[in-house]
């Protein structure tokens, strides 16, 4: 066999190529019509050429099938025969499979870089899929206390604690004025004395400087944080301060 | 009576949601991809991962099979640029995997076991020589070989996988058996 099939080689390696090379391999294979199939054996009988070239072709598909059905009959089927699963080009061999069985035997297919790719980008989802999560779960809190903070205080509220804390504030001014008036009369005789401020307070001490003409230095604990606004309002006015004359009538005695 | 269900059919159920549909359309074709990946590539591993990465490539471009062609005709031509790609790949890298493996490929084959052990060692021999030969073939020309030898195509299937005029695939096939004579001729002369 193997001396024939050297001997059509070398035979047909030297022939020339007719013009009806294609309807050669049409013959060859089988596919020339039967009218074809008649011009072309008429051909033949006058082109040697095509001649030997049929017969080396004939010899080279002989070649190739073996080389084929040695190799591929050595070989299972890739995956599918290993599962059990039948070859048939028209049957559906197990028409019961769920679509995660089929998504699996898919998968079994992947090469391993498709795996961990696949992988990743589940591990990638679930991690923004947390974030997401999270990120709104705190959304509605920070609203929520927003409204608790702004709904504290209405306009209403915020109306009658300024009213309370003026009147307080008058309350307690009304009350230092009435209890330290005879001692603002005192200290009015002193000459560096500061006339017109009332500061002394429930809790105050006064310290006696007598014969060095110092003011009387403060030396006062505040009772509360209330007080501090009153420290600092100077020229408020007493019945004392309204007695002494004006500064328009002085000048008009003096002239 | 058990009525046939087309390529296309199923596709088209696979297209609607059927998750099995994909699966038999593995099952139709997944041997003879195979053979196709081997006959370009000649080695089995690169052919099953060549026929892997087809059906995994079909099925991520699922949507985008207009039904102009046939589905065998588009796994085909998935399946030829896959090998394509590969062998592109293992040029760059100076990888001759079909030179350098021959001795464990050739291990692979298990030639009949009517015959005898003179006979078994010639037939190996001889299928090394042609795998060798068509190895060397350029690629355009190896994929038309193999589409016909290993998967029976016609022409015009063929023709419509590559997406090339009839009357190419036939000058194509008779330059490829061609090369393959004189290839065959030679290494025949070497081995003798």
């Amino acid at each position: 066999m193997k001396e024939t099939w050297d001997k059509t080689m070398k035979e047909s390696a030297g022939a020339k190529e007719c013009a009806r090379a294609e309807d050669l391999v049409a013959y060859l294979y089988h596919e020339a019509t039967a009218t074809e199939r008649n011009d072309f054996e008429s051909h033949m009988r006058q082109c040697a050429s095509c001649s030997e070239e049929l017969a080396a072709f004939g010899g080279v598909r002989e070649a190739i099938t073996e080389w084929r059905n040695l190799s591929l009959g050595s070989f299972a089927s890739p995956s599918l025969e290993a599962n059990g699963a039948r070859v048939s080009p028209t049957t559906n061999p197990n028409p019961g499979r769920s679509a995660l069985a089929a998504l699996r035997q898919f998968f079994a297919l992947a090469p391993l870089w498709m795996r961990a790719a696949t992988a990743a980008a589940v591990v990638a989802f679930c991690a923004l899929m947390a974030i997401a999560v999270v990120h709104f779960l705190q959304r509605p809190q920070t609203e929520v206390v927003e409204k608790q903070v702004k709904s504290g205080y209405s306009e209403q509220e915020v109306e009658e604690r300024i009213a309370q804390a003026l009147k307080r504030e008058k309350e307690s001014q009304v009350e230092v004025e009435a209890a330290v008036s005879p001692e603002r009369v005192a200290d009015s005789e002193q000459p560096n004395a500061r006339p017109q401020v009332n500061l002394d307070r429930p809790g105050t001490t006064r310290v006696a400087t007598k014969g060095k003409q110092q003011p009387a230095r403060r030396n006062r604990v505040r009772p509360s944080t209330e007080l501090v606004s009153t420290d600092y309002l100077p020229f408020t006015a007493s019945v004392d301060e309204e007695k002494l004359p004006s500064l328009t009538d002085l000048v008009n005695d003096a002239n | 009576m058990e009525t046939v269900t087309s390529d296309e059919q199923i596709v088209e159920r696979a297209l609607s949601g059927d998750g099995e549909a994909f699966g038999e359309i593995v099952r139709r074709w997944e041997r003879r991809i195979f053979a196709l990946a081997y006959g370009m590539l000649g080695r089995e591993e690169e052919a099953r991962d060549v026929t892997q990465e087809t059906f995994l490539s079909a099925f991520r471009n699922l949507r985008g099979f207009r039904g102009e062609a046939k589905v065998s005709s588009w796994l085909h031509r998935i399946a030829v640029n896959q090998c394509i790609t590969r062998q592109r790949r293992a040029k760059v890298r100076n990888e001759s995997a079909l030179e350098d493996e021959t001795e464990a490929d050739g291990a692979s084959y298990s030639a009949p076991a009517h015959l005898s052990p003179a006979r078994a060692a010639e037939s190996r021999e001889r299928t090394e020589v042609v795998r060798r030969a068509v190895s060397a073939l350029p690629a355009e020309l190896r994929q038309v070989v193999v589409m016909k030898e290993f998967e029976e195509l016609t022409f015009q299937e063929i023709a419509e996988a590559l997406d090339l005029p009839l009357s190419t695939v036939k000058s194509r096939l008779y330059t490829a058996l061609r090369q393959l004579q004189m290839r065959l001729q030679n290494m025949a002369s070497e081995v003798a």
